[in-house]
């Protein structure tokens, strides 16, 4: 027995009256871009430890030279880069101190923060199928990896401590993460990635590039690279910034970051029986959130 | 970088609507171009209310960024992406507790302020979804796959963990129920 006629001819006329609009496509993408953020970053910030960090950074410094202005993409993929060193030792909170440590390091050199830039497009081309997520977090940190990291403490150099850096790279780089226009998806080449584009822009990727990313998140942002800023050095007061972060921001779009930051935080602070209970607790309020992924991988 | 990791038995008879460019394994960027109105439909089409669109087609894509790495082409993408979508939004419900079965009225729907045919077409959507708000969750699932995506059975089958003969039954029952649900439809208006 097939579908009746009418009950056919129902379904035929409703066929394409519920597409979601360009609109609706450019906003979901903007929520995505924060949150992927983070977990890319944590994939490659680990995969970055590893010997693939001089070539990712010289990748993401052509990047820079080819430059463009901030959009939503890049400002949101800043405030949830930030958040991405203290996310990636949140992942590893389950590990030994000193794994952790290490880790959370290597996650603020510079080649850390350039592989973490093109969030999208890169997660699914850098990043995967060799560093995926778990895959990154299970793989213990080479030895040489925290003496690289150690040895570029200073604050002007180039590591996640000097802001206008990964502003840079961000600007330059997330351009391409944004969708391109639909088109050159249905090419139907063998290059899904590289599809030119030869007409102009159409509308998704206009309206991405018109918003402006909410004041509030960008408080929201310095207040983590803040607190990350403090992690090693000062965790007390990184745990401040981040009970700043909890008490302005409750329910923020950074907030399971900030979370998950507090976690590590703890850690830092060698309070590690707070530091598990509150990562049982992130799994518990967050059981789809792949930090929480990271951190049950772990286990 | 690509990653130019060929997917065997991606392209199949079967899936015919993957396009050729998918043999390589895609991008997240492009699977989002690519199916996001799909996802986004389904979505609606599963139940899950305007209210918590957003978020639910925002966690679907989540995972599908977690796992594209995993995603082998045993199924057709979309098939795969419906997976991901239905258990969403089966989570969705599980925590919004039971669903309201409230036909959609008409004037739910965005104002069409375009020709005559856009109009009959949100009407006949409004329909459609006050329909399938009357089957219970598995039929219309069931029903949403093979009536409104077309997905092969097999898929279907493998989708909802059944055997191909259950996933028939069930699109049975299912296909009985919806036009039963038309039926009542159509002798309501007639008595207006």
């Amino acid at each position: 027995m097939s579908l009746g006629p009418a009950a056919r001819a129902l379904v035929d006329a409703a066929k394409g009256g519920d597409e979601p609009t360009d609109d609706d496509a450019a906003r979901v993408h903007a929520q995505l871009a924060a949150r992927l953020a983070v977990t890319a970053a944590a994939a490659t910030a680990a995969s970055a430890a590893g010997s693939a960090g001089k070539s990712a950074a010289s990748a993401a410094a052509a990047k820079i030279a080819a430059g463009s202005s901030l959009t939503m993409g890049a400002k949101l993929l800043l405030a949830a880069t930030v958040a991405s060193g203290v996310a990636v030792g949140v992942a590893h909170v389950s590990r030994p101190p000193v794994t952790s440590r290490t880790v959370a390091s290597a996650a603020r050199t510079p080649a850390a923060i350039a592989t973490a830039a093109p969030i999208l497009d890169g997660a699914a081309s850098a990043s995967l199928p060799e560093v995926a997520p778990s895959k990154a977090q299970a793989a213990p940190a080479p030895e040489v990896a925290p003496s690289k990291a150690q040895a570029a403490p200073a604050p002007d150099g180039p590591t996640s401590k000097a802001p206008p850096a990964p502003v840079a790279d961000l600007a330059a780089s997330a351009p391409p993460a944004l969708p391109r226009a639909p088109s050159s998806a249905h090419a139907g080449t063998s290059s899904v990635t590289h599809a030119p584009e030869t007409s102009a822009p159409r509308a998704p990727q206009r309206a991405l590039e018109e918003t402006t990313v909410p004041d509030a998140v960008r408080e929201e942002a310095a207040l983590l690279r803040a607190a990350q800023t403090l992690l090693s050095s000062d965790p007390a007061g990184a745990l401040a910034k981040l009970d700043e972060h909890a008490r302005r921001f409750p329910s923020g779009a950074l907030a399971e970051e900030r979370e998950a930051a507090w976690v590590l935080a703890l850690c830092k602070a060698g309070r590690d029986d707070e530091a598990n209970a509150a990562a049982a607790r992130f799994v518990g309020a967050h059981p789809r959130s792949p930090l929480a992924a990271g951190i049950a991988c772990n286990r | 970088m690509t990653v130019s990791t060929h997917l065997p038995g991606l392209v199949t008879g079967e899936n015919i609507d993957v396009p050729r460019a998918m043999a390589v394994r895609p991008t997240f960027e492009a699977v989002y171009r690519e199916h996001f109105a799909f996802v986004w439909r389904s979505a609606r089409r599963l139940g899950v209310p305007p209210g918590a669109l957003d978020d639910i087609v925002q966690e679907v894509f989540v995972v599908v960024h977690r796992r594209l790495a995993c995603f082998e082409g045993r199924s057709s993408l979309r098939t795969w992406l419906f997976g991901i979508t239905l258990r969403v939004a089966r989570d969705h419900r599980r925590s919004a507790g039971a669903r309201p079965h409230e036909p959609l009225d008409v004037d739910l729907l965005p104002a069409p302020g375009g020709p005559r045919e856009a109009l009959e077409k949100a009407e006949a959507v409004a329909l459609l979804y006050g329909l399938l708000d009357e089957l219970d969750d598995e039929r219309r699932e069931v029903f949403v796959m093979a009536e409104l995506e077309q997905i092969t059975m097999p898929e279907i089958a493998a989708t909802l963990g059944l055997n191909v003969n259950t996933a028939y039954a069930r699109l049975r029952a299912a296909r009985q129920a919806f036009e039963a649900a038309l039926a009542r439809h159509r002798a309501r208006e007639a008595s207006r």
